[in-house]
């Protein structure tokens, strides 16, 4: 980088730009002479080169000039007289350098002094011509004007490099792109400001050579930093590397590095030039989806186990094959349900009355089940164990208690006890059937009853009264408070 | 598949789901096991170690969010044998009990009866 690229040495002929056999070139000039007798002088001279079409503009006052040169023209070329009644050549030139700096300007004159003609040439003119050499005109104008139009060649292409270097450090700036240039032979490095701010660094002259970056790579990538150079630079592979990055302030931070070899004329590589990219915040989303992978995975084996153990427990429970396939898709939608509930509350628990809601809704619609207590937030697993557990009683309380007839109801209230000395508070829940049929208690314990007094219980390290009372099913539920069951 | 008979082993169930924990239990009973437990947190296995009176431990590698390595660590100093139970699959293990023996979840009856079998103390 930062090679200019020259064209081809030597003078370059106008006559070279030219197909054969064409036209003149048009050239349009700028004379500032104040006899009509000098100006045509000037014409038939000019009239003598003939591979330019000459358009001569005369002014002849300072006014006119000055409004010619404001205009632009375009002109070719400026041709001016030295003495004017009201105003003087080196006004003249000083006015045309400021305004029109690439256009060749050259004194035309009856008189001109050494001293003068070495102030003119300092001051920017071209050349002089004195009238009474007159015959000079052609060789000083063909001149100018080759050196002219190369000059300002190179002055475009320049300007275009320039602007095109503009644009690519705008791009990279623009993408956080760093770039690095490194020189095999002497080691050294050179990067830019983003680069060296990739690592950390406020000024790129803190990475003069390649071990100076070494040192700032994490020492455990360091092998596989170096690694990845010596191939790039042997096969001509693209580099392409991550690596970590140890930065003054000691937090770590990663480094995406892309590169290419450079190679001389005779094919041998000479260095290595590329850009480089923080991907820190990339790493990390990587990090986190890895993570949120592994929960996942974690989530759905427990879930398939939680399900195996519904199976197999309904299974046990079942009096024939076929009450298993109903018992088990009920509770089976159960847990499903909890997990719907779960994820609307991005697995950040749920409440306790939208835990009660999501099974007995339909029985409070129909006004047969009551429910009310202050709110109360409930972690996870509890939200699961505790819907689980209603979803069993409200079966139970469908099939054969009293929500199996018309007049029967359920009252599910809690209350929170807050916490006194000693005593980190509980939450008190009850489940009370009425109106139903006669309760006759089951002979052995079901699956509904086993999850509640002895899964809640586990899971909620809590006490259970589970009660077939003759009147209607009992439950009662005293949780202490924790992180995992708190009031709102 | 071994099926000795494990009806003299009293076996600790370290494990926070109720749902896997009960069924835990039912394979256990129906061998014979005298089960305690289930233990659902780290604080819960701790009490249960120090009271003592089991053989060998069934033990998920996570309870409600925390890691389990301290209830290992305290199984393997007291010297008695222990199983992990996990849905995690190795990599979830705590790095100083990696040669442990381990059951994946969703599990197998025969792999928990056989997992016992094998590692219970001579």
């Amino acid at each position: 980088m930062g090679q200019i690229l020259m064209p081809p040495a030597g003078p370059k002929r106008v006559d070279d730009a030219r197909p054969e056999l064409s036209l003149p070139i048009p050239c349009r000039v700028l004379l500032l002479e104040d006899n009509g007798m000098d100006a045509d002088l000037v014409r038939e001279h000019l009239l003598l080169i003939d591979d330019h079409d000459f358009d001569v503009h005369r002014v002849d006052t300072r006014q006119a000039f000055v409004d010619a040169i404001t205009d632009g023209g375009p002109y070719d070329l400026i041709l001016s007289d030295f003495d004017l009644p009201d105003f003087d050549g080196m006004s003249a030139l000083a006015v045309a350098r400021e305004r029109l700096p690439r256009v060749p300007f050259i004194f035309v004159s009856g008189m001109l002094g050494e001293e003068n003609a070495i102030e003119a040439l300092k001051k920017g003119a071209t050349d002089y011509v004195v009238k009474l050499r007159m015959e000079r005109l052609q060789v000083v104008v063909r001149r100018a004007l080759v050196e002219a139009r190369d000059r300002n060649e190179l002055t475009d292409k320049r300007q275009a490099l320039a602007e095109s270097e503009a644009r690519l450090r705008f791009a990279l700036e623009a993408g956080r792109l760093g770039s690095w240039e490194l020189t095999l032979a002497t080691n050294r490095l050179r990067v830019s400001a983003i680069c060296a701010a990739n690592l950390g660094l406020s000024d790129p002259s803190e990475l003069p050579t390649y071990d100076a970056l070494l040192m700032r790579v994490h020492p455990d990538d360091r092998e596989h930093q170096q690694a990845a150079v010596r191939l790039a630079v042997a096969n001509g592979s693209p580099l392409d590397i991550e690596y970590r990055t140890i930065w003054p302030d000691g937090s770590l931070h990663w480094v995406q590095v892309r590169g290419r070899a450079v190679y001389d004329k005779n094919g041998i590589a000479t260095g290595l030039a590329g850009v480089s990219l923080n991907v820190t915040e990339r790493k990390k989303a990587e990090d986190r989806q890895l993570l949120l992978l592994e929960e996942l995975n974690h989530r759905v084996k427990n879930t398939l186990a939680m399900v195996q153990s519904i199976a197999k427990q309904t299974l046990r429970a079942a009096p024939t094959p076929e009450a298993f396939p109903d018992a088990f898709q009920s509770r089976l939608r159960a847990l499903a349900q909890a997990h719907d509930l779960l994820t609307r509350r991005q697995w950040q628990g749920a409440s306790l009355s939208e835990i009660a809601a999501l099974t007995l809704e339909p029985h409070v619609d129909a006004g047969r089940v009551r429910v009310g207590g202050p709110p109360v937030t409930l972690a996870t697993g509890v939200a699961v164990s505790l819907h689980l557990a209603f979803h069993e009683l409200a079966t139970n309380a469908a099939k054969y208690g009293a929500l199996s007839v018309e007049h029967g109801r359920v009252d599910l209230e809690w209350e929170v006890a807050s916490a006194a000395t000693g005593d980190r508070g509980a939450l008190a829940l009850r489940w009370r059937e009425s109106g139903g049929p006669p309760v006759v208690p089951p002979i052995r314990r079901g699956f509904g009853s086993r999850l509640i007094e002895r899964g809640l219980v586990h899971e909620l390290e809590g006490e259970v009264a589970l009660a077939f009372e003759p009147a209607g099913v009992q439950c009662r539920l005293v949780i202490p408070l924790s992180s995992r069951v708190s009031p709102q | 598949m071994t099926n000795a008979p494990l009806t003299d082993l009293t076996v600790l169930i370290v494990e926070d789901e109720p749902l896997i924990a009960m069924s835990l239990e039912d394979v256990l009973v129906d061998q014979g096991v005298t089960c305690l437990g289930p233990a659902g947190s780290v604080a819960a296995a701790f009490v249960m170690i120090d009271a003592g009176g089991f053989d060998i431990a069934l033990l998920d590698v996570n309870l409600r969010g925390e890691r389990v390595d301290a209830v290992a660590d305290r199984l393997a100093a007291a010297g008695i044998p222990f199983v992990f139970t996990t849905g995690h699959g190795a990599e979830g293990l705590p790095d100083t009990h990696r040669d442990r023996p381990v059951i994946a979840k969703p599990f197998r009856d025969q792999d928990i009866i056989d997992a016992l079998a094998r590692h219970r103390p001579r």
